[in-house]
């Protein structure tokens, strides 16, 4: 199962709806049939779901998997002896976490299409990359959770990196300042969890104690803000709080699933929504699973051309969010933009099985 | 050996100065205290609590709550007594401790009143999440605690609130003379782990499966009115609580000559109740279509499945069902199944079966069903709509005999 390279090689935010649908439906129709031919357990969904596999569908009527099913199943759509790599989601403690099992093949498609998008805001050169975050340090890289995945994954576009935090996760004011002497006069890659941004550049970073500012800097962040609305701290104000403190103008914030890796969506600085690409696709679905209109909030489905070794392509979050429009941004990107509006709250009753 | 105890429970109350527990109710002077079951000042406070939440307003945004109240009422609680049927001579056992799951709002107020009824001094460790519906009954039982005529209940029963440290769980165990324990098996195991007294009983409730039962040949003979009020009182059964709870039906079985109309109409029914009833929120829908994915991956291909919206799923599985406890639904899931007699029923029933709500059946025709089939499972059968209720006679425990002890006299 292979997307056609010329797919891979078009500009992700360049096919308007028309040059975009029936390309992309006949992609998702193929993975469809190679995961129900391959997963066993993805084979069993489809059948009970009664999904007629041969017949012509629209988007919204290919069968979504819940991405909770993740965390509970091994789902595999090739041999066991082919994974390459085991991508694990990083949730907190106690919770289960999503296993994504990676051939050769998929990583590969994987680090090209992110590059692809990433390249939209970066260029296509490597920047000095600042990480928010500690220096991982980690030698065994077959399983790797989300978190790290991501600082991999995007410190392909980055050299001369440098990690902000010490060993403590305290702010190392000696290694920032070398590298701010360094680079910033020219354009340099700041990468981070929007709470460790929050709470490493915003909150804590002393102005007198560094050499120069940031105005040079592009920031992709992501991970969610769950942690942030306790604070009331939206997209907005952080990106307000970010300029006046360390003068950091290009910021972009990132959303994806640890079970769509590469695909990502990007939010553009001029408009403030995320952007699906050629690779990607979003509906938005209300409470009976019927696709909400323009502006409407409901639960984000996510599509993806990437998921070839797990059966990934089409998921349904757990997460709220709303279409803004389509093929018309001001910021020139062509696609969906939307926006997301935090996890779906957690019902109240929960049965007598737990005590817990 | 009575001032010894005094002095452990105590120790109960200077754990909240260490604020491992948090006690709901303050009562500084805990005095353990024994009665008659079923004793005036009980029956009395009962019947206060249920006129008091009553007076409540909020009270009536909550069907549990307006359930509770009809529960607590003088008349419903004349009714327990005439079941309880004693002609003998009975006492409280002493302390019950009673540990309730931390997520269903009510739950814990039942134990409590059986612990009462039961002529108990008691200990109550209360869900830790947040309900409404729980904050409105503490709040209720505080207000009776003032007065005067109360005060001897106000001081031989506290509500506590702790996350399960252990050394708490402990504590308590090591001094009454009952525990009762609700929760799933894995905290069951946990918890009885914990040492009890020699003497003391302990009741566990643990995970249990529930089911329902519907007589075709005598739903062809009801009216329509009848069926839509039989749809309604289902969905009070299956909806209220996400059909989580032990006694919420996951599985109807159709008893007769298979019908598919008859079927048919009811789940229509049924769905037009819930459209016009049922708020689903994001978190239920998600967890409801998930639940029917994992169904699909854990059991095997199901013959049928029909949506309506996501309002309702009915599911036709496989023909053979075995452990039936494994088919679970959630906000509205239900697997059905053809049988031709009520006897055949027996090939699905084990030891994790509790209610059967069933509709169309006579209590004869019940009796004869469990009495001739060698049953381990089904504690309790009951009709349609009332499968939610809550008894003194529990997964098979008599239980307010359990909680108190027989003198015997010659």
């Amino acid at each position: 199962m292979n997307i056609d390279q010329n797919f891979l090689n078009i500009d992700p935010f360049s096919l308007k709806k028309e040059d975009k649908l029936e390309k992309f439906l006949n992609y998702i129709n193929r993975l469809t049939i190679h995961h129900y031919k391959n997963c066993k357990i993805y084979g069993k969904i489809i059948k009970n779901l009664k999904f007629k596999i041969k017949k012509k569908h629209n988007l919204e009527n290919f069968p979504m998997l819940p991405v909770r099913i993740f965390k509970k199943y091994d789902l595999q759509s090739i041999p066991r002896n082919k994974v390459v790599k085991k991508l694990v989601s990083s949730g907190t403690s106690g919770q289960e976490l999503s296993k994504i099992y990676l051939d050769k093949e998929n990583a590969r498609k994987q680090t090209i299409v992110l590059k692809k998008i990433t390249e939209t805001i970066l260029g296509n050169q490597r920047l000095p990359m600042l990480i928010i975050d500690r220096d991982p340090k980690i030698l065994d890289r077959s399983v790797i959770n989300a978190q790290l995945s991501a600082i991999y994954g995007f410190s392909i576009f980055g050299k001369h990196y440098c990690y902000l935090l010490d060993d403590e996760g305290n702010i190392d004011y000696k290694k920032l300042n070398e590298f701010l002497k360094k680079y910033s006069h020219d354009n340099f890659f700041i990468f981070g969890f929007t709470s460790l941004v929050f709470e490493n550049l915003i909150q804590k970073l002393s102005i007198k104690l560094i050499c120069s500012n940031f105005k040079n800097g592009i920031l992709l962040h992501g991970g969610g803000w769950k942690k942030l609305d306790k604070l009331k701290i939206n997209n907005d104000n952080f990106r307000k709080k970010l300029f006046s403190k360390i003068k950091l103008k290009k910021i972009h914030n990132y959303y994806g699933l640890v079970e769509q890796n590469g695909s990502i969506f990007i939010e553009s600085c001029e408009c403030g929504y995320f952007h699906t690409s050629v690779y990607s696709d979003i509906l938005i679905r209300n409470n009976n699973f019927e696709i909400a209109q323009k502006r409407e909030k409901g639960l984000i489905q996510l599509f993806s051309l990437l998921p070839t070794s797990y059966p990934g392509h089409n998921i349904l979050t757990e997460d709220i969010g709303e279409i803004v429009g389509e093929d018309n941004c001001k910021c020139g990107k062509q696609g969906k933009y939307f926006l997301v509006h935090g996890r779906a709250k957690e019902a109240e009753i929960r049965g007598c099985s737990d005590v817990r | 050996m009575a001032e010894q105890k005094k002095q452990k429970l105590g120790d109960v109350a200077m754990l909240d100065k260490n604020k491992i527990i948090n006690r709901l109710i303050e009562n500084r002077n805990f005095n353990l205290k024994v009665f008659q079951p079923f004793s005036d000042l009980v029956k009395d406070f009962l019947n206060d609590f249920s006129n008091e939440l009553k007076n409540k307003r909020e009270t009536y945004s909550y069907p549990n709550l307006i359930y509770l109240t009809m529960w607590a009422s003088k008349k419903s609680v004349k009714k327990l007594e005439k079941k309880f049927k004693n002609n003998q001579i009975r006492l409280g056992r002493g302390l019950i401790f009673h540990i309730c799951p931390s997520n269903v709002p009510t739950n814990f107020i039942y134990s409590f009143f059986f612990g009462l009824l039961s002529g108990n001094s008691n200990i109550v460790k209360i869900p830790s999440k947040k309900f409404r519906e729980k904050e409105i009954i503490l709040l209720t039982i505080k207000s009776l605690f003032k007065k005067k005529k109360f005060l001897i209940l106000k001081n031989s029963n506290c509500f506590i609130e702790y996350q399960n440290e252990i050394e708490t769980t402990k504590k308590i165990s090591s001094i009454c003379d009952g525990r009762v324990i609700w929760g799933g098996d894995k905290t069951i195991n946990e918890i009885r782990k914990v040492w009890i007294p020699e003497r003391t009983m302990e009741i566990t409730f643990s995970d249990r499966y529930s089911l329902s039962i519907i007589n075709i040949n005598q739903l062809k003979k009801t009216k329509i009115n009848e069926i839509k009020l039989l749809a309604n009182k289902f969905f009070y059964d299956g909806y209220t609580m996400n059909q989580l709870a032990c006694n919420s039906p996951h599985f109807v079985f159709w008893v007769g000559k298979k019908n598919t109309n008859i079927q048919n109409y009811f789940w229509n029914e049924l769905n037009k109740i819930v459209e016009k009833k049922f708020v689903f929120d994001e978190i239920h829908v998600v967890d409801k279509y998930t639940n029917l994915i994992e169904n699909f991956i854990n059991q095997k291909n199901f013959q049928n499945l029909k949506t309506f919206k996501n309002n309702l799923y009915i599911v036709d599985p496989s023909s053979d069902v075995k452990k039936i406890e494994n088919f679970r639904g959630v906000s509205g899931t239900f697997f059905q199944k053809n049988i031709k007699q009520i006897n055949d029923l027996k090939n699905f029933i084990n030891k994790k079966c509790q209610t059967v709500s069933y509709f169309g059946f006579t209590k004869k025709q019940l009796e004869l069903f469990i009495l001739n089939n060698n049953l381990l499972g089904i504690d309790r059968l009951v009709p349609i709509g009332k499968a939610l209720g809550i008894d003194i006679i529990w997964d098979g425990y008599e239980v307010l005999k359990s909680l108190s002890r027989t003198v015997s006299l010659e």
